[in-house]
């Protein structure tokens, strides 16, 4: 028994294995703020990063144009066809707009969930180990980010802050597996659905649009948008388009495959939506607030 | 100034990881898998086996914790992976011979390891983690690959940088 206990290098192994236990479990704790080391450490490799990344990008980028270049022709064709409808879409927005001011006054109302203002940054580095789908954007607390703000490229929503340095915040991907990775949202179909964003099917590559009432009637191309009323987002922000509806694993609500409309994989430049209307302090957002509004 | 070319080396590694895998897209992958680049594990067990054991160590370390602070945000799984393998790989490579195949072929037995325990790490604290099938097909074999090819580019580099190093901290 004791050479066992006496060798140096297993008690060592042994104690940094009680160690690594120790850490992941108060790492993982849900609302663990970073230490300010952690963000110093993450703001010194974000300037690192920037530079690396920058060059890197620039040549990628000109491969990219190269292959490009060959399908200019037919883009061009199409797109042309497409510039003849946006004059009449244009001064159909202005009006519809104006009318929306008009109304809006009349109505009195004050608060826009809709309304934000886009910070506009640009993705510096990705999680090379895939488990985490996180990515880090150059814009921090000194550009107005705070913690929950949702992030979104211009083709629809991507995710939100997840944690934010001076310089840099580390941005959280719908795509990643997360129990509070939870996005309230809309379906817009006949009627306004409310449910939740939650988790991603890696398989399909869809996210998972959950709680929906079994009666409620979602079809197959119906848009789906961010709710608003969750806190911190902005309503109205694109996240994708359902692709199959499913029952859920216990048959008492749906469950809908949600195409997401932004590409993960494809991230450069990204907008934080900083919203206008002012957010609830925390603990007071009431819970019927989503019944109520979809009535 | 020679003692700080490693650590800056150590490090472009390190950030090389985050930018290779947002940048560059290999060909013949479908869209489901994925590859991790493990850079500075591979570099790691380099300076083990070049210069000295202790260093890489020391290295490691500051590596782990480095990887957890920047990219995951949970402490604690590298810190305790890239030492343990950085030391059980300098021991192999004591015992074996070591050139430059036999190098990259633990190399690559030092990824798996990695690879398989901070998928057991998701398996424990993940929601719905990949199955073995998955994993092994979607994560390991292109990872695996990827790095092999990584690798073999850059050991002869590094071989005679880091012996070159090593000599003239000798002097």
């Amino acid at each position: 028994m004791p050479p066992f206990f006496m060798n140096k290098r297993l008690i060592l192994l042994l104690a940094s294995v009680i160690l690594l236990v120790a850490l992941i479990g108060f790492s993982i704790k849900g609302d663990r703020e970073l230490s300010w080391p952690e963000k110093f450490v993450k703001d010194s490799t974000g300037l690192f990063q920037t530079v690396f990344h920058k060059p890197a990008q620039f040549f990628g980028g000109a491969f990219e144009e190269i292959g490009n270049l060959k399908d200019t022709y037919e883009e061009n064709k199409y797109l042309k066809s497409r510039v003849e409808q946006y004059a009449s879409l244009d001064s159909e927005v202005q009006r519809l707009r104006k009318e929306n001011d008009r109304l809006r006054a009349d109505v009195g109302a004050k608060t826009d969930l809709s309304k934000f203002e886009p910070i506009t940054g640009t993705l510096i580095a990705r999680n090379p180990d895939r488990w985490y789908e996180y990515i880090t954007i150059d814009r921090g607390k000194q550009n107005g980010v705070t913690e929950d703000m949702a992030v979104m490229t211009s083709k629809g929503l991507i995710g939100k802050i997840k944690s934010v340095d001076a310089f840099t915040s580390t941005v959280q991907l719908l795509s990643a597996q997360d129990r509070v990775n939870q996005v309230p949202a809309i379906v817009k179909g006949k009627e306004n659905i409310f449910g939740l964003i939650a988790g991603y099917d890696e398989k399909r590559e869809m996210l998972l649009y959950r709680n929906i009432n079994t009666s409620m009637d979602i079809k197959k191309g119906d848009k789906v948008v961010t709710a608003g009323n969750g806190g911190v987002f902005t309503s109205e922000l694109s996240i994708g388009t359902v692709e199959d509806v499913q029952p859920d694993s216990y048959g008492l609500t749906k469950m809908a495959y949600v195409k997401p409309s932004a590409n993960f994989y494809d991230v450069e430049n990204v907008f934080i939506i900083k919203r206008a209307a002012s957010v609830p302090p925390e603990g007071d957002v009431s819970d019927g607030d989503a019944e109520e509004e979809a009535k | 100034m020679r003692r700080f070319l490693l650590p800056v080396v150590v490090l472009f590694f390190f950030i090389m990881e985050s930018t290779a895998v947002d940048l560059v897209l290999i060909p013949s992958f479908s869209e489901d898998m994925f590859y991790v680049p493990r850079f500075t594990l591979l570099l790691l067990i380099f300076v083990s086996v070049y210069v000295r054991d202790g260093l890489a160590i020391t290295y490691a370390i500051v590596f782990g914790l480095l990887h957890d602070i920047v990219y995951t945000e949970i402490l604690g799984v590298y810190l305790f992976a890239y030492p343990f393998l950085t030391y059980l790989s300098g021991k192999a490579l004591k015992i074996l011979q070591n050139n430059a195949f036999v190098v990259l072929l633990v190399g690559m037995l030092a990824i798996s390891i990695l690879e398989f325990y901070v998928y057991g790490i998701q398996l424990i604290i993940s929601l719905n983690p990949l199955n073995f099938y998955e994993f092994a097909n979607r994560r390991l074999l292109p990872t695996l690959a990827v790095n092999s090819i990584a690798g073999l580019v850059i050991i002869y580099p590094l071989k005679s940088f880091l012996t070159g190093l090593k000599r003239q901290t000798e002097d």
